[in-house]
């Protein structure tokens, strides 16, 4: 059986944690627009550039992925497919982030245009959302991994999209400056109910796992509890990602405190994503745990024992 | 230009199946290997090694060119010779060992005779040496030599289809020869046949049998002495055949009463009431068979003791030469068999009493032979082939290697074999090859006992190399195969080896064949097909059998002296054993043994055959070696559990002897106080100056071949049933 | 012309675990030495000893009617023939690899040097060409047969009524086309 999910790795949690990170800056900020709440411009400027460069980077990520990178286009081929609609989210996100950050820099001739702002800011709130739920049903599709059920999956992940969100615009404020703000201490508000919900999501979909009756769903639970994947979720998630900023809150509004607690935030984030991706293990064949080695290490003795016999060649031809 | 593609019909030779093989051949280069599906063992299938076999024929590894050692011995340092140096250096020094020290000081060492023996025996008759070893003693022999004793050949080829049940003893054919295996699942599906194993633990013909018997391992004599019990005392037997066909039943009746299915049960931890039903079961069976195995020829001095007793069950049972039953086919008629070929004649009298060994082991040496084979002779026109039927004892050529004691060996020849992991003893064995004056070794690898040699010659595979599947003569049918390519780079077969020396040590007239092919051309003349070559036998004929007959012995009685079955034998008791069935306890047990059992309480199974590998073949070959890169130590759970050891850890496995290291496989096919460790490993992707790791896991380094443990009439040494102790390896 | 289905029946209580097919299969389709397109698995021992059972599980591609593979792959470089048979074409493949986290009997293999997937299939040119998959023929127990799932008087057919073969977890929803004879 295998002791984690391997197929998808690193740069996919780094590729769903920067789509989320960036979907959801990106959305607060246009959403803050368009109901014409004062916040800085530089403040959305820079946070819908730090939206768009997290899409970015993540799509980056994604290519990177790709075992056959020069024939990614294919990868718009199939309107069926989940994975099509993702990339066809992500790539309409990307464009239409980038045009609305463009909005906010004085170089381009319209600049400051409020109402052709707003409209573009509203059609990428649509593709920021749809970028943030289609992972959980993408993840859902996988019918061996019952630990992934894509219902449960889509709003958890959607609460910590949004909780990322927030904690990156509010630290670009608390960077730049502008944190005593009023909209950033409603945000503040907001992301504290956010991560109370995110504990009673997380809580609750944990448990919900353990009682169910596929084995691998058990398996995964018993391996963010006190399995290999403990310490990510002991230390990433609960208590730098919910533990911590929630005990910051006592500590006040300093730009310093928020921008800290943003970042707690935001590393319990990651560490979501790469736990919920190497938790999905797969439903055992009959036997399957009987085998002593993943397919990885059987690659590495492979490839060792192949250069063994390489090393002896001469010898034994006697030269 | 157009390729020549050609399609060759070889014979696989990893194991003794001989299955047939396509072997796709372009412009001489070997480009697929598949199953003959008109081949009747296989019917076109492959086991993993054969259909691997073309890693095996072009791997970097493979030993291509003769080494010469530079250097101290075991130090690996190899130059490239030719073969003529190579010959003419090896000729010399025997010759020079010959005149000082006389041909007995010359021996040679081959393992399980996957070879053309033939040869070898030829080249050591004329060259007046009676000095050849092979695994024989615990590889079929004392099924054999017993059988043949008794009954006047062996029953070699029990009808399973068409038999109502087959009793498979000591056997794995699930693990081993598969073809066989799919043979007993047929005749289960077409015939109701019921398969009966006898295995102290569950194997995978086990799992799959209608009854099994997990005896105490080293109990078979037992389980087979309570099965006569009941069958005699019950009158299950066949009156009519006992009364008409045997001499001895009386005295047979009179000597089992002691063994009791309740004595039985003590001795085979198997229930009374379970020994009593299997025997039933077998005896009203009819027609039946057992299906020997090697298993039993490595109970040490218990070993022939099993085989006489089951000879005796087959007897008394009427099961022997009728159809579906255990029939003896004799040798074919016509054609020349191994025997034929060996010139066992033109060995004189006094050098073959100089054989190591057959001075107590006499069943499997000259002793025994000559007994034997008057009587074979006499009804059947033939005899057994000298090789692996009459050979020198391994465990005393060794210590007279050593000592010099009863006198000195200079000169090993091993061809075939690697015997730092196939004899038992390792240490031992290893110090007698160092002390040899010359060792030459033929091998496909550059194996550990290589590693030591002073010639390294470069041998054939069967891709290479011409197969005459003949049962060395002990059945009557023969398969002809061809080889697909001549040997690459310098590689030869072992026939031309043999050849090529005997003629520099003045053996030419006796050598007319160049070539295996012309050698196995004149063995076929006779059959009368008059085919101008061997390949042309090949393509057009590939098969020989005999037309088999039954109840032969209602013409020429059997091959006794009695002409009858002899349930108490005249041939063991003129050599000085007991003529009758008994019970004999494996020499190391917590009852023969109670002292050594304290500080050793588990008992260990050393071997048993395993896929992919065979022996201690294939551990190179990658794709193989990747399904099963490591050995694999047996233990129960519960054991397990007592001593803190879980799967997949690596735990030592000691004797007095010596301690390897194989990893623990929980499982409970085997039960709490026995362990089954793997046979065979060495590792070839470590250092030749380690011996490529053969002192790591190499279970033979733990077991005892003292001669006085070994069986007195064939000189087996006891494997599966030993007692060690097992704990985790720490750090 | 009436489309068939292709299909295979494993038979359980035949198999011996000697992993023929998986090195065959390798050979055959020129895999690098670890990439096992079919696997055996080891059931058991189960049981205290001596009253254990064991047996051995080939596992190829199952060839499921309703294949995750097929529905995720954003290129349509998976593909179920109108013959049953699943294959992946190797000129389409973006190495998403989002096929081998759908599929549920992980059957899918990953080639490094190519960046494209690769599984069983079913030997496809072989059976155009009247020739048995390599794992079938290569069997020395007899425990694999391919043969049209339509064709009632079909080996395969005859054999899932008979043995009442069934596939691996159907509860997954998936339908394979592979068939296991349970021992």
């Amino acid at each position: 059986m295998e002791d984690k999910q391997a197929i998808w790795g690193g740069l996919a949690a780094g590729y769903f944690f920067c789509a989320a990170f960036g979907a959801m800056v990106f959305a607060v900020i246009a959403f803050l627009d368009i109901i014409t709440s004062p916040l800085a411009g530089e403040v959305s400027g820079t946070g819908s550039f730090l939206g768009l460069a997290a899409a970015g980077l993540g799509g980056l990520l994604l290519l990177a992925e790709l075992g056959n990178k020069k024939r990614f286009l294919l990868v718009f081929s199939r309107m069926q497919s989940i994975m099509t609609k993702g990339a066809l989210f992500l790539s309409c996100f990307i464009v239409l982030a980038a045009i609305y950050t463009s909005f906010w820099f004085d170089i381009f001739p319209w600049a400051g245009e409020n109402a052709g702002r707003r409209i573009i800011g509203f059609l990428g709130i649509i593709f920021a959302v749809a970028l943030v739920i289609y992972p959980g049903l993408e993840l859902g599709e996988a019918r061996g991994r019952s630990f992934w059920n894509g219902s449960a999956l889509v709003p958890l992940w959607l609460a910590a999209a949004l909780t990322s969100g927030l904690a990156g615009v509010i630290l670009v404020a608390a960077v730049i400056g502008t944190s005593p703000a009023p909209t950033i201490a409603i945000l503040d508000k907001i992301l504290l109910s956010l991560l109370i919900t995110q504990i009673i999501l997380i809580t609750a979909y944990i448990l919900g796992m353990r009682q169910s009756a596929p084995e691998e769903a058990r398996r995964s639970v018993a391996m963010l509890i006190n399995g290999n994947l403990k310490n990510i979720f002991w230390w990433g998630i609960v208590i730098c990602g919910h533990l911590i900023p929630c005990l910051l809150y006592f500590g006040g509004r300093s730009a310093g405190i928020l921008a800290i607690k943003s970042l707690f935030v935001l590393v319990g984030e990651v560490c979501l994503r790469a736990a919920f991706l190497q938790v999905g293990v797969r439903v055992s064949l009959p036997g399957e745990d009987n085998e002593w080695m993943q397919d990885e290490e059987i690659a590495v003795l492979a490839a060792r024992l192949e250069q063994a016999w390489q090393e002896r060649a001469a010898w034994i031809n006697g030269k | 230009m157009a390729g020549t593609t050609e399609v060759k019909k070889a014979a696989c030779y990893f194991c003794h199946m001989n299955c047939g093989m396509l072997v796709h051949v372009e412009d001489g280069v070997v480009k697929k290997v598949t199953g003959d599906p008109e081949h009747p063992f296989n019917q076109g299938a492959q086991c993993p090694r054969g259909a691997s076999a073309m890693d095996h024929l072009n791997h970097i590894n493979r030993v291509n060119y003769p080494l010469k050692r530079v250097g101290e011995r075991g130090s690996g340092n190899f130059k490239r010779v030719s073969w003529e140096e190579a010959l003419e250096d090896i000729a010399a020094r025997l010759k020079k060992y010959k005149a000082e020290y006389g041909a007995e000081s010359i021996a040679t060492a081959g393992g399980t005779n996957r070879t053309d023996d033939w040869a070898r025996r030829r080249f050591f008759n004329l060259l007046g040496s009676p000095n050849v070893v092979h695994t024989s003693p615990v590889c079929w022999i004392p099924n054999f030599l017993v059988e043949t004793a008794i009954y006047g050949w062996s029953a070699f080829d029990p009808e399973i289809m068409g038999s109502r049940c087959v009793v498979v003893w000591g056997h794995n054919p699930g693990a081993s020869y598969l073809p066989e295996m799919r043979g007993l699942l047929e005749a289960r599906e077409k015939n109701g046949t019921k398969i009966i194993v006898i295995d102290p633990r569950c194997s995978e013909t086990a799992a799959r049998a209608d009854l099994w018997l997990p005896i105490r391992p080293g109990s078979d004599c037992a389980l087979a002495l309570a099965w006569l019990n009941v069958i005699i005392n019950e009158e299950l037997y066949d009156a009519d055949f006992v009364e008409n066909w045997t001499v001895g039943f009386e005295e047979l009746r009179e000597r089992v009463q002691e063994y009791t299915p309740e004595w039985a049960e003590a001795k085979t931890w198997v229930p009374a009431e379970r020994i009593a039903m299997a025997a039933r079961t077998y005896a009203t069976s009819r027609p039946a068979c057992i299906q020997w195995g090697v298993a039993t020829d490595q109970l040490g001095r218990a070993t022939s003791a099993v085989a006489q007793a089951r000879a005796v069950l087959r007897a008394i049972c009427g099961n022997l030469d009728v159809p579906g039953g255990d029939v003896m086919p004799g040798p074919h008629p016509t054609f020349i068999t191994d025997v034929e070929m060996e010139l066992n004649e033109l060995l004189p009298e006094e050098q073959r009493a100089k054989q190591l060994g057959a001075d107590r082991f006499k069943l499997s040496t000259w002793p025994g032979y000559k007994l034997l084979n008057e009587q074979l002779e006499r009804v059947w026109g033939k005899g057994l082939p000298a090789e692996w039927m009459c050979e020198a004892s391994p465990p005393v050529l060794w210590r007279a290697i050593l000592t010099g004691k009863p006198y000195p060996v200079k000169a090993l020849i091993v061809l075939a074999d690697n015997p730092l992991s196939s004899y038992a003893n390792s240490r031992l064995v290893y110090e007698a090859l160092n002390k040899l004056d010359l060792l030459v070794v033929m091998d496909y690898w550059l194996t550990p006992t290589a590693a030591l040699a002073d010639y390294v010659l470069p041998a054939a595979s069967w891709l290479e190399r011409p197969v005459l599947t003949t049962t060395y003569g002990v059945s009557d049918w023969l398969i002809a195969s061809e080889r697909a390519v001549q040997p690459l780079y310098e590689r030869k077969t072992d026939y031309d080896f043999w050849r090529a020396l005997g003629i520099k040590m003045g053996q030419e007239e006796y050598w007319p064949w160049q070539t295996n092919e012309e050698a196995f051309q004149y063995r076929l003349e006779p059959l009368g097909y008059g085919l101008e070559t061997y390949g042309d036998f090949v393509q057009g004929v590939r098969f020989d059998f005999a037309p088999r007959e039954y109840y032969k012995y209602l013409e020429k009685g059997f091959a006794t002296p009695s002409g009858k079955v002899e349930l108490k034998s005249s041939i063991l008791e003129k050599l000085g054993y007991d003529p009758l069935p008994h019970y004999v306890e494996p020499p190391f047990s917590p009852e023969a043994t109670p002292e050594l059992a304290r500080d050793y309480p588990l008992i260990l199974i050393a071997g048993g055959g395993f896929m992919p590998f065979y022996h201690s073949e294939h551990r190179q070959i990658t794709r193989l070696r990747l399904l099963h890169p490591e050995p694999r130590v047996a233990i129960n759970p519960e054991l397990a559990q007592e001593l803190a050891i879980k799967e997949g850890d690596w735990v030592w496995i000691e004797t007095p002897k010596g301690k390897v290291k194989q990893r623990a496989k929980l499982t409970t096919a085997v039960p709490p106080g026995v362990v089954q460790a793997e046979r065979g490993w060495w590792y070839p992707e470590k250092g030749a100056k380690d011996l490529f790791g053969v002192w790591e896991s190499n279970i033979n380094a733990c077991l005892d071949d003292d001669p006085d443990t070994c069986d007195p009439a064939c000189g087996s040494w006891c494997t599966r049933s030993v007692l060690c102790r097992i704990a985790k390896v720490e750090g | 012309m009436r489309t068939m289905h292709w299909g295979m029946v494993i038979d359980l209580r035949r198999c011996i675990g000697c992993h023929a097919c998986t090195v065959a299969c390798q050979i055959e389709n020129n895999l690098p030495l670890n990439e096992r397109w079919n696997k055996v698995f080891t059931v058991g021992p189960e049981g205290e000893f001596p009253l254990v059972t064991s047996h051995f599980l080939p596992r190829p591609c199952m060839h499921c009617q309703d294949a995750p593979c097929v529905d995720g792959c954003p290129t349509g470089a998976s593909q179920r023939r109108p013959d049953g048979i699943i294959i992946v074409d190797g000129e389409r493949c973006i190495g998403c690899k989002f096929c081998m986290l759908v599929c549920p009997y992980g059957v899918r293999q990953f080639e490094v040097e190519k960046g494209i997937v690769q599984k069983c299939h079913l030997c496809y040119e072989r059976l155009e060409q009247g020739e048995m998959p390599r794992c079938v023929e290569t069997c020395q127990l007899k425990a694999r047969y391919a043969g049209d799932l339509d064709d009632p008087g079909s080996e395969v057919a005859a054999l899932i009524k008979q043995a009442n073969a069934r596939p691996l977890y159907p509860h997954l929803g998936t339908k394979p086309l592979v068939y296991y004879i349970f021992p």
